[in-house]
């Protein structure tokens, strides 16, 4: 709508606007020749305001209402009638000309044929509604507008239209908007100018080019030269971090906001229109800062006023008052919280000001923080106003009201008489004299106030004083509430400019309670001196320094010094000295006023040396400073009462602890009253406090319920005279506690059959008792133990005597007791013995700590025992030799060193590599064959991780392993290739074992790894050789079969041994074939079949079946068999089943598993449906072939039938097992029966 | 064509070999030769047999006979001093003991020449001639 206004344009157009509708006010500041004839001044000037704005977004109703009331605060004698017409409903996003037509209506039917002096908008559609009924409405009124987006044309359009247009078009102001952003970021290195890329934008830069050529020395600034906001955005993310964005235009910073988080600092033209935009877009906190800054600059601007002091300064423009905008409260806080404004200081959101806004601002707040543009400078204005009014009534105030505070704080009586003797003045002293208010005082006179007698007595100072005399005197009167006072009264005369009589003014001094203080001290200083010398006790009056200042008779001789001595002196000389510091300390805390007095009992020295005690009180007298004058001492010789008192204390304190060390409690029951006294250690026994009450019932509550009914019945006997009360029993304390008690009484009788009191003692037994169950316990303990123990003990010496033994088993003994008890060592034992036995009695006593040492001793048959003895401390002379048979303990850890012994060996030479791993994967152990394996040494290699020996290749393999077997799920064998420390690859075969304890858990890994790198190598070349092999053969065969051809060729005389030939040669090709497709490990009996039946071209014409089991053969059998199979099929095909095209060959087989893993094999050869066969009349080689190679090579058979239907061949024969070889043992380059196994 | 060897004609030639087809051949050849041929056996033990039994006055040995050797046999002889020789595809000398190491042997694929030559010299060497009642 409006794309701009600042607060400082919209003051001047007002200025303006009334310089249009009042000339004659203006002219005489701005003389304006082209302005319109003035109107009469008595004349109300019509203005009309067009308006148009959403309710929500009501900036734009501020600038109008501030416009509104600019013009209506007008000083008086200029009238303004202010017609207003605000569309409020709907605005539409564009301009249509609906709408445009139905305001151009509204304008027309409203204020058509009125005349207004003014026709005022400021914004772009009440500005386009006007063209059309610009003429109709205003005449030739100017219209004053604003706007920038009003082009010349449209201006031109409104001329046109018939309207005034000498208005003035105000502009946005551009260079101030960019001061106001300079001084925002006074340290931005760069600023990035958008603005739209024609028209409007370049006419902003072309104004701000000056300010921006003056900013280069300060700031990069740059133009936007992005065509697309993309390329925009990408632009501003581009700047360094302390760069500021100045919009000159909307478009692109909505585009932005939209799809971009706004940058950190995004400076906003202070326009309402795009504020508010970017309000309403979610631009808030501290985003916007444009907003913020004129906040902060707002509250500062606040404050300054409300101080007051530099409110002159603030010139009243668009740059002091702030054209802030702060619509949202939020952000008017934080930037009045940056500015500091006091905290009284409340921020309220007034979306429509109350009217006249300035009068209610008045009345309800000191300082008004604005939310309104336009308003700003008015109320800040207003505030300053108000501040200095404040100020000065204040100032007026205080004066006034420091006198009175001070007059009636004064505890004088003053007032103002005048020559008429009548009070003008009075000060609230008097209110209390009369217990009236003081205006009921003033105009009145002395002598209607007082007494008359009172009058007279002062009458004849009045007239002095009227005279012109200073007065003074003391007045004794009676108060209207008959308290007598006494008064110093003084009348200070008041003379006029030309001397004449003003009156006096009266100051009144009650005196009342001096005069009354010093005739109690006169009477204080007589009692003192009769209580002084007439004083049962000693008084000793002495200065700061303890000097004797002041003594009375009994103190004199108290003391037995005389009275000229003892002034002489000090406290000090004349006190005990060993009282003498603690009566020194008191007197220095009275003397440096850490207290007022101080009691105590003391010692003091007579001339003769003789010692007195006395009871001293002494107190301090101070001054009104706080400082000590003299010190009085009063003091009671209770020397007496003291001697009493030490005897008592002392046999008082011996029986208690007496009572108490030997646990000791006295009772004394008074059986005539029931009274029962108890001593302290009685009390404890019985777990009462001192403040229990005791009583016979308490106690006997306390006795330990099993026996309670004992000691009752044993208590009352002794009461009764018949037995003497002597106890041991228990007694049950409050807390549970159990007590061992031993108690006796005994009855005292004044006579026979008169008891008077059971006087009993209770001795705590209970420690006693715990010692004795104690030492019973331990000594039960010590026999069992020493049963269970089976070492031997010897107690002994220092000097190494045997003093005591035991024996479990008394048979190991060396000797017999009475051989060494009470011998000493060195007699006893072997020398040697003796001397470790000595030894380590001597470390022991030296160190005291216990010694132990193993021997070996040989017993009588000749076995070795070991014995390890123990020596410790029991006493402080004496030790205790613990001896333990410790033989089978030192032969299993012989025997396990043995083991270890071995073990290490074994893993030093062997040839394999032994480690063994942590779980972590690190080296734990690495033997000297890991060293010569891999080339690292144990140091190198403890403590690694495992990669160092696994290449890249190898590694997830490895890992894989490892999971495995620290999962206990395998991984027990590897087979891969490892790195050496020269970096050559080694393949190793790993034997792992998870090392796992007894409870499961896996501690670590051993591995034994072998280097198979020169098998596998071996291996390799061997399988080439094979493939080399098979190769050279199948091409030697093929020769062969080529030479015979040729050769059959060149000698036609032989076709048909050429054929049968040919043919035999084949079927061994084939038998090649297969066998070494299965690389020798053995021949397929189905594919063999198949093969040699394909091979006379009957495969797949269904006239062959073949059926039998999956069976391996041997290369021996599959040559035998493979040889039949071809002179069968030979002959079929030239005389048999297949030579015609009904017959059909079955081969069949069974194979029956024997012992061994033995196979038994029979097969069968059926011809069917061939020619009628007859028997053959003689057997070639073909026959022989078939038999004989079955029953020579394989000890088998193979029958020939030679049955008419066809012909019939039986084969039945063991195979072998598969172990089995086919060649001798022994043979190393044999063919193997296939690869070497992978390992898994 | 007289192929027959006068000097070894009615000798009993052993013959001890696995392959029906060789052992054939073989056979084939000593009869030309004029010799009788005992066997073939295809192993060791029945061979033995034979020689303890003292139905050979030579023998021509074939080294493997599929999971065995023939030196059993060879032993047997040279115990009993009869002459013998050996047949081989293998040209080292690896499957037998090395006391047989030089022993005359005779090539595989064989020919009639090179068995007839061999056996000869070993009969020779040996002092034999035949059986008694050769001329």
């Amino acid at each position: 709508m409006i794309e701009g206004h600042s607060a400082r344009r919209i003051l001047r157009m007002c200025a303006c606007l009334l310089a249009i509708a009042f000339p004659l006010a203006a002219r005489a500041q701005q003389p304006d020749p082209a302005a319109p004839a003035p109107a009469p001044a008595s004349r109300e000037a019509r203005v009309l305001i067009v308006a148009t704005y959403e309710r929500k977004s009501d900036s734009t109703r501020f600038q109008y209402e501030g416009i509104v009331s600019t013009l209506n605060s007008r000083p008086a004698g200029v009238r303004t009638s202010v017609h207003y017409l605000v569309s409020e409903s709907g605005i539409p996003d564009s301009f249509s000309p609906e709408y445009l037509d139905a305001l151009a209506q509204v304008l027309r039917a409203r204020f058509k044929g009125q005349t207004f002096d003014l026709v005022v908008t400021i914004d772009t559609l009440a500005f386009e509604a006007l063209i059309g009924p610009a003429r109709d409405i205003a005449g030739k009124a100017p219209i004053v507008f604003s706007g920038l987006n009003w082009s010349p044309d449209r201006i031109d359009a409104l001329r046109q239209a018939g309207a005034n247009t000498t208005g003035i078009i105000e502009r946005l102001d551009v260079p101030g908007s960019f001061s106001l952003m300079r001084a925002a970021f006074p340290k931005a290195s760069t600023v990035l100018i958008v603005q739209r890329g024609t028209g409007f934008g370049d006419r902003l830069a072309a104004e701000i080019r000056p300010q921006l050529r003056a900013a280069r020395g300060t700031m990069d600034v740059r133009w936007c030269t992005a065509r697309t906001p993309a390329q925009l955005f990408d632009e501003i993310a581009a700047l360094p971090s302390d760069s500021v964005v100045w919009y000159l235009s909307l478009d692109n910073l909505i585009a932005f906001v939209q799809t971009h988080k706004p940058p950190e600092r995004l400076w906003v033209r202070p326009a309402f229109g795009v504020y508010e935009s970017a309000l309403s877009l979610g631009l808030t906190g501290g985003r916007v800062i444009s907003g913020l800054q004129e906040g902060r600059a707002a509250g500062a601007m606040a404050l300054r006023v409300l101080a007051g002091e530099n409110a002159r300064s603030i010139p009243v423009s668009r740059d002091a008052a702030l054209a802030t905008v702060m619509r949202d409260p939020e952000i008017a806080r934080w930037g009045i919280d940056k500015a500091g404004l006091p905290a009284n200081v409340r921020i309220i959101d007034l979306p429509t000001p109350p009217r006249p806004f300035s009068e209610w601002a008045r009345e309800h707040w000191d300082i008004v923080v604005v939310v309104c543009a336009l308003q700003a400078g008015l109320i800040a204005l207003l505030a300053y106003n108000l501040a200095r009014r404040r100020r000065a009534e204040s100032e007026a105030t205080t004066r006034g009201a420091l006198i009175e505070l001070v007059t009636d704080t004064l505890p004088v009586y003053i007032s103002y008489v005048d020559a008429d003797e009548r009070y003008r003045w009075v000060n609230r002293r008097y209110e209390e004299w009369f217990r009236c208010p003081r205006e009921q005082i003033i105009g009145r006179r002395i002598s209607d106030l007082f007494p008359p007698e009172v009058y007279a007595e002062a009458r004849e100072h009045i007239a002095r004083a009227m005279a012109g005399e200073r007065v003074r005197f003391t007045s004794h009167l009676t108060s209207p509430h008959g308290k007598r006072q006494v008064r110093d009264v003084m009348f200070l005369p008041r003379r006029g400019p030309r001397g004449e009589n003003l009156g006096f003014f009266v100051l009144v001094n009650d005196v009342t309670a001096q005069r009354e203080a010093e005739e109690e001290a006169r009477e204080s200083v007589r009692r003192f001196r009769s209580v002084f010398e007439n004083a049962g006790a000693g008084i000793g009056l002495t200065g700061p320094d303890g000097r004797f200042i002041l003594v009375n008779d009994r103190f004199c001789s108290m003391t037995g010094y005389d009275r000229r001595t003892l002034l002489t002196k000090a406290f000090r000389d004349i006190t005990h000295p060993d009282d003498l510091s603690e009566n020194t300390s008191l007197f220095d805390d009275l003397v440096a006023g850490r207290a007022d007095a101080y009691s105590l009992d003391k010692r003091y020295l007579r001339p003769d040396g003789s010692e007195w005690w006395a009871s001293v009180t002494v107190s301090v007298e101070r001054d009104s400073g706080g400082k000590p004058g003299c010190f009085i001492g009063v003091v009671q010789d209770i020397s007496p009462r003291k001697r009493a008192e030490d005897a008592l204390r002392t046999s008082e304190s011996r029986l208690r602890q007496a009572q108490h060390v030997g646990k000791l409690g006295m009772l004394d029951w008074n059986l005539a009253t029931n009274e029962l006294i108890v001593s302290d250690e009685t009390r404890r026994i019985f777990g009462l406090t001192k403040e229990q009450p005791t009583s016979v019932d308490a106690l006997v509550g306390h006795l330990h319920p099993d026996e309670r009914e004992r000691v009752v019945k044993s208590l009352s006997d002794a009461a009764a005279g018949i037995a003497r009360h002597d106890l041991e029993h228990r007694v049950l304390r409050p807390n549970g506690d159990v007590v061992h008690v031993r108690a006796i009484a005994e009855l005292l009788s004044e006579g026979p059959d008169k008891p008077v009191r059971l006087l009993g003692i209770v001795q705590d037994i209970t420690e006693a008792k715990e010692q004795e169950q104690a030492r019973r316990r331990s000594e039960a303990t010590t026999r069992v133990l020493l049963e269970a123990i089976p070492d031997m003990m010897f107690r002994m010496n220092r000097a190494g005597e045997y003093l005591d033994y035991h024996a479990p088993d008394p048979t190991r003994l060396l000797a017999p007791p009475e051989k060494f008890l009470g011998k000493n060592v060195r007699e006893v034992l072997p020398k040697d013995r003796a001397r470790e036995c000595v030894e380590a009695l001597d470390s022991l006593f030296r160190t005291g700590q216990p010694q132990i040492y193993e021997y070996e001793h040989r017993r009588r048959d000749g076995r070795a025992a070991h014995w390890e003895c123990r020596v410790v401390l029991v006493g402080p002379d004496e030790a205790l030799l613990l001896l333990r048979d410790v033989t089978q303990r030192y032969n299993a850890q012989s025997r396990l060193r043995d083991s270890e012994q071995r073990l290490r060996l074994m893993v030093e030479s062997t040839p394999l590599a032994v480690i063994s791993w942590n779980t972590d994967f690190t080296v734990a152990s690495w033997n000297p064959g890991a060293q010569r394996l891999f080339g690292w040494s144990s140091q190198e290699a403890i403590g690694r991780h495992a990669s160092f020996i696994i290449p890249e290749a190898a590694r997830s393999y490895v890992e894989q392993r490892w999971r495995n077997l620290l999962a206990n799920k395998g991984g027990l064998r590897a087979s891969n290739q490892n790195l050496r420390k020269d970096g050559e690859i080694v393949y190793c075969e790993w034997y792992n074992t998870p090392l796992v304890d007894p409870s499961g858990k896996v501690l670590g890994v051993a591995s034994l790894v072998e280097d198979v790198t020169d098998r596998r190598l071996a291996q390799q070349r061997q399988d080439l050789m094979m493939a080399e092999l098979d190769h050279r053969v199948k091409n030697n065969l093929a020769a062969v079969i080529s030479l015979a051809e040729q050769t059959g060729r060149n000698a036609p005389g032989y076709p048909e041994f050429l054929d049968t030939f040919m043919g035999r040669l084949r079927a061994m090709a084939r038998m090649h074939s297969v066998l070494a497709g299965s690389r020798w490990k053995g021949a397929d009996l189905r594919t063999l079949v198949t093969r040699t039946l394909e091979a006379f071209g009957t495969g797949a014409a269904g006239r062959v079946s073949v059926q039998g089991d999956d069976a391996k053969l041997s290369p021996r059998a599959a040559q035998a068999i493979a040889m039949a199979l071809n002179e069968l099929a030979t002959n079929a095909a030239k005389y048999g089943a297949l030579s015609v095209q009904s017959g059909s060959v079955r081969v069949s087989w069974e194979v029956e598993p024997l012992d061994a893993g033995k196979r038994r094999l029979r097969l069968k050869w059926e011809e069917h449906d061939g020619p009628p066969v007859s028997p053959p009349t003689r057997r070639g080689f073909g026959s022989e072939l078939i038999e004989g190679a079955i029953a020579y090579e394989l000890r088998g058979t193979a029958r020939l039938g030679f049955h008419p239907k066809g012909v019939t061949c039986d084969f039945d024969l063991v195979l072998p097992s598969e172990l089995e070889s086919d060649y001798p043992p022994g043979l190393d380059n044999a063919p193997a029966a296939g690869p070497l196994t992978e390992p898994a | 064509m007289n192929m027959v060897e006068p000097k070894l004609h009615g000798l009993r030639v052993l013959v001890v070999e696995d392959s029906f087809l060789v052992a054939k051949s073989i056979s084939d050849i000593l009869s030309d030769l004029g010799c009788q041929v005992v066997g073939p056996f295809n192993n060791s033990a029945d061979a033995v047999g034979v020689v303890d039994a003292g139905g050979c006055d030579a023998a021509v040995l074939d080294v493997n006979l599929g999971g065995e050797t023939s030196e059993p046999v060879a032993d047997d002889l040279s115990t009993r001093g009869l002459p013998f020789l050996f047949v081989t595809s293998y040209t080292s000398p690896a499957l037998l003991a090395p006391k047989y190491a030089a022993w005359p042997r005779v090539h595989k694929p064989l020919s009639r020449d090179a068995l007839s030559d061999a056996l000869v010299k070993s009969v020779r060497n040996r002092g034999l001639h035949g059986s008694s009642d050769a001329p």
